[in-house]
């Protein structure tokens, strides 16, 4: 019995061997199919998590909301982006982000331009580590935990902020209360989280600048405002566009502060996009939600797209 | 003379009260956080900014010691398992991953895949969601750690783990790795006994990032956990919302637990970390 299974075995396996054998006796082949293997465990992640929900996701947005997770959706073609496009509510929450997104970038880089100018300036002897510390550890503490202490903070009878603008005598602050100050409220939080990464970019690449640069205008009598506008700025133009580019799709995608702080208001004054979208699904609007989480995908591919070729027209 | 020390010494003065002032505004909210988890919502609200009087209890820790029906001492073991977990999972597809794409760009496909990867982190995460969903339905993950595990390593945290592995393998000298081909070591071996063992600060530093990271997420955990089964300390703060109601000291107790501990890691290891963050931000 056993000596009959070994002998059908064999030949099969001298077979399966042969076949083996002729694969990956060219060592060429043999050392490339290794690197295949390394990907291929971050290549299933990228496909589970990344290229197959986003293709499900966009063939969702065709569909009738109703079959939509049903094993035969119905496709209605353009349908859904043409009831967004109409959706007024969609219309403002695209205007609301785009707004944010505009006003919030560019106070972004130049605070963190300038935290890390501080940070990297000689005269700063003592304290260097903490002040790096302080402006660092938002980035690294949970988006959740942020916007919950935050939204206690804003708060009109507990929190701090109006307790310290009453103490100073200064008028009170209604946060997130009121439709004129909530983005300027959730500006604040955004800026107070992301700002520390943005800076820590900018102070590794001021590290990287070379002094024999300074110590030529400095033999030319070039003043402190004149070196940063001759010298750090054009050398540090990679960077600020790498900024600009990340800060720029964070907040296109803003989503927890929305979600956590203010649910979208008052009266759809946080409405941001990604915010809305996540709104419809709730409601099991997928076709809609889809479509609006499309638009928006689209959007940051086209703005990264320009930035970056901006970008390249500059260095060359 | 004299004037040209007083203009230095005034400089000194501003950029030092400028890194305070900023300082104490990015410190503050930890520290409204963690003094009124030792406080009680009477002292809050008659003295709100009187930040360090009054006296110290540990009533609002004890109330977070239960929550939803079930000790703190699940979700703090949930934690645990999934971020060491995502941490494991991460460093192995990332390293292998970013070594394969940085050491032969030019294989076939390579180049899409790497199109691919960046395409998809441009995607709003929030709203992958739904079809993460999906994906868990159809794999029979919902609800349960591996799915979670897995969700929260390629969902969100996988793209910085590879640039950071990216940036480090383009940095490594190529003339041991061709040394050790010439004497007719084999991918494996070259793998095992030159690179990694040269990329060991890596691993650690992307171990670190990725667990303060991980430990932090609360969406994608919140959307694929059916039950408390696999609720972290942050989904415990996020239910905590409706169950204490308007127990802002509970709620900041228990956001001092999932931060403070992560702080002090970061602390410890900040010049790793700070490092490793900023060159894999380089690389996108």
């Amino acid at each position: 019995m056993n000596n009959k299974v070994i002998d059908k075995l064999q030949p099969s396996y001298h077979k399966s061997f042969s076949v083996y054998d002729k694969l990956f006796k060219n060592t060429s082949i043999k050392s490339k199919l290794v690197f295949y293997i390394y990907l291929l465990p971050l290549l299933i992640m990228v496909i589970l998590f990344g290229i197959w929900p986003i293709i499900k996701s966009i063939s969702t947005s065709f569909t009738d909301s109703y079959s939509a997770l049903s094993n035969t959706p119905k496709y209605i073609g353009l349908n859904n982006y043409a009831a967004a496009f109409k959706d007024s509510y969609f219309i403002d929450s695209l205007i609301i982000t785009l707004k944010f997104t505009l006003i919030s970038v560019p106070i972004n880089i130049l605070l963190a331009f300038v935290f890390a100018l501080a940070l990297s300036s000689k005269i700063l002897k003592y304290g260097r580590t903490f002040f790096k510390l302080a402006i660092f550890i938002p980035v690294i503490t949970s988006d959740l935990v942020v916007c919950i202490v935050w939204r206690w903070m804003f708060n009109s009878d507990l929190g701090a902020i109006n307790a310290i603008l009453s103490a100073l005598h200064l008028p009170l602050f209604a946060g997130l209360a009121s439709t004129k100050t909530v983005l300027i409220a959730l500006g604040i939080v955004t800026l107070w989280k992301n700002v520390g990464l943005y800076t820590i970019i900018f102070l590794t690449n001021l590290q990287l600048i070379d002094p024999a640069l300074y110590e030529a205008s400095d033999l030319d009598g070039a003043n402190y405002f004149q070196r940063i506008r001759h010298i750090t700025i054009p050398e540090l133009r990679p960077s600020i566009m790498l900024n600009s580019v990340y800060a720029i799709i964070q907040y296109l995608k803003v989503f927890s502060v929305a979600k956590i702080m203010t649910q979208g208001g008052p009266n759809y004054a946080s409405n941001f996009v990604a915010y809305y979208a996540y709104d419809k699904f709730a409601a099991s609007q997928f076709g809609e939600a889809t479509s609006m989480a499309t638009i928006l995908f689209i959007l940051i591919i086209i703005i990264f797209a320009v930035t970056y070729w901006l970008n390249r027209m500059g260095i060359e | 003379m004299t004037s040209r020390k007083d203009v230095k010494l005034v400089t000194n003065i501003c950029l030092y009260l400028f890194m305070i002032t900023i300082s104490l505004v990015f410190l503050f909210p930890y520290i409204w956080m963690l003094s009124n988890s030792f406080r009680t919502t009477e002292q809050l609200v008659s003295k709100p900014l009187a930040i360090f009087s009054g006296s110290f209890t540990l009533q609002s820790y004890k109330n977070i010691m239960s929550l939803g029906g079930k000790t703190i001492l699940l979700y703090i073991s949930n934690s645990l398992i999934i971020t060491t977990a995502s941490v494991l999972l991460a460093l192995v597809t990332s390293s292998l991953g970013a070594y394969a794409l940085t050491r032969k760009p030019n294989l076939p496909g390579f180049k899409a895949v790497m199109f691919l990867f960046l395409v998809s982190i441009m995607y709003p995460w929030a709203l992958l969601v739904i079809p993460i969903y999906m994906v868990m339905l159809k794999l029979g993950l919902m609800g349960t750690h591996i799915g979670v595990i897995l969700a929260i390593t390629g969902g969100t945290s996988i793209a910085l783990p590879v640039f950071i592995f990216q940036q480090f393998f383009k940095s490594i000298p190529y003339e041991l790795i061709e040394c050790a081909e010439v004497e007719g070591a084999n991918e494996l071996t070259i793998l095992t006994k030159i690179v990694i063992p040269i990329a060991k600060p890596v691993y650690g530093t992307v171990a670190l990032i990725t667990f303060m990271f991980n430990w932090g997420e609360w969406f994608y955990v919140m959307v694929l956990s059916n039950s408390l089964k696999t609720a972290t300390l942050p989904v415990a703060l996020l239910n905590t919302y409706g169950e204490l109601g308007a127990d802002i000291n509970a709620i900041m107790a228990l956001a001092s637990l999932i931060s403070v501990p992560i702080i002090i890691l970061f602390i410890f290891t900040q010049r790793n970390v700070m490092e490793g963050i900023a060159q894999g931000s380089i690389k996108g």
